[in-house]
């Protein structure tokens, strides 16, 4: 977890930062991180915000980032048993880095790791807004001592142990090729909704009892 | 000083009730995933669900590790370290701190 830990507190800083630049009440720049507990949708709302946006582009481009959540819902509820209540307290707090780790877990995930995962992250980025807050919101570039190489160098060492046989290093490697093409043209919420859809029938067409029959 | 003016009012108000809308909005998309009916699955979609995380983190880190970037060049070399070292050790978190740890060394070499 500390890696995302980690890579989740500069992230704030900026927010916070755009947040106060814009205008934005403290009030409502910790509400929107206890309530919406995104990254790139807070400061996506910010910047639309102060280029005037109405409300309907503001909901499309929520839906847009947060669409692959669906996919993280659906593939978790495979994994683990449920009850209601977990359900509606897992899916507050859901995010791609508590989503991560959790599924890489395999047969040991359960709604307890799955929880604390959610909830220490929402943690540190609540805590992460409000020192931002309190720091009255200095300009920070992650960029700057590579924070920003944090995120993806998690999911990355995440993703390794996950390549077993040789239909995943294809899946892998058609889904990279699919997201640089794409990368520039999607948003990256629908972005990674169509990726992992695109992973999910190629691998399960790929891994078929009869295409391994064929194969033998 | 506390402002109550009428434009500031207006201005708080901009940001309150969409941002409590929204946040509405992404715990439904949140939910939805989780409330679908826990039927038996076919192996062909149990199948499909494995490699779910596979597609979304390949998606996740190639489209960070493709925007214009200065040090761009650094975190592919420092990519292919982390890879290295989490395969041959099987220790993710040496390939975190081994592909942290080489893109700091790489940055710090050209500055």
């Amino acid at each position: 977890m500390m890696p995302l830990w980690l890579g989740a507190v500069p992230f704030a800083l900026v927010y916070t930062a755009a947040a106060r630049q814009a205008g934005i009440n403290p009030f409502e720049i910790q509400l929107m991180s206890l309530t919406i507990f995104s990254a790139p949708l807070q400061l996506s709302l910010v910047s639309l915000g102060v280029a005037g946006a109405s409300f309907l582009i503001m909901l499309g481009v929520t839906l847009t980032l947060t669409v692959q959540l669906v996919l993280y819902g659906l593939s978790l509820r495979q994994l683990i048993g449920l009850d209601r209540k977990q359900r509606l307290a897992a899916a507050y707090f859901l995010t791609d880095g508590a989503y991560a780790l959790t599924v890489t877990q395999g047969t040991k995930a359960s709604f307890a790791y799955l929880f604390g995962a959610e909830l220490s992250m929402y943690f540190i980025w609540n805590a992460g807004t409000l020192g931002g807050l309190l720091l009255n919101g200095g300009l920070f570039d992650p960029a700057k001592i590579g924070a920003d190489f944090v995120v993806p160098l998690t999911f990355l060492v995440l993703l390794v142990p996950m390549v077993r046989q040789r239909a995943d290093w294809l899946v892998v490697g058609l889904c990279a090729l699919g997201s640089w093409a794409l990368g520039g043209l999607l948003p990256s919420g629908l972005l990674v909704l169509v990726i992992a859809l695109l992973a999910g029938f190629l691998g399960a067409w790929l891994t078929s009892p009869r295409k391994a029959r064929n194969a033998a | 000083m506390a402002d109550f003016s009428q434009e500031s009012a207006k201005r708080r108000m901009t940001y309150l009730w969409p941002g409590l809308v929204l946040s509405l909005v992404v715990f439904g998309v949140r939910l939805s995933g989780f409330w679908l009916n826990r039927t038996e699955m076919s192996p062909f979609w149990a199948r499909f669900c494995r490699y779910i995380p596979l597609g979304a983190f390949t998606a996740l880190v190639t489209a960070s590790l493709s925007r214009p970037d200065s040090h761009l060049w650094a975190k592919l070399l420092a990519a292919g370290a982390a890879i290295a070292l989490t395969f041959l050790t099987k220790k993710m978190w040496l390939g975190m701190l081994g592909g942290l740890g080489a893109f700091w060394l790489l940055l710090w070499l050209v500055a």
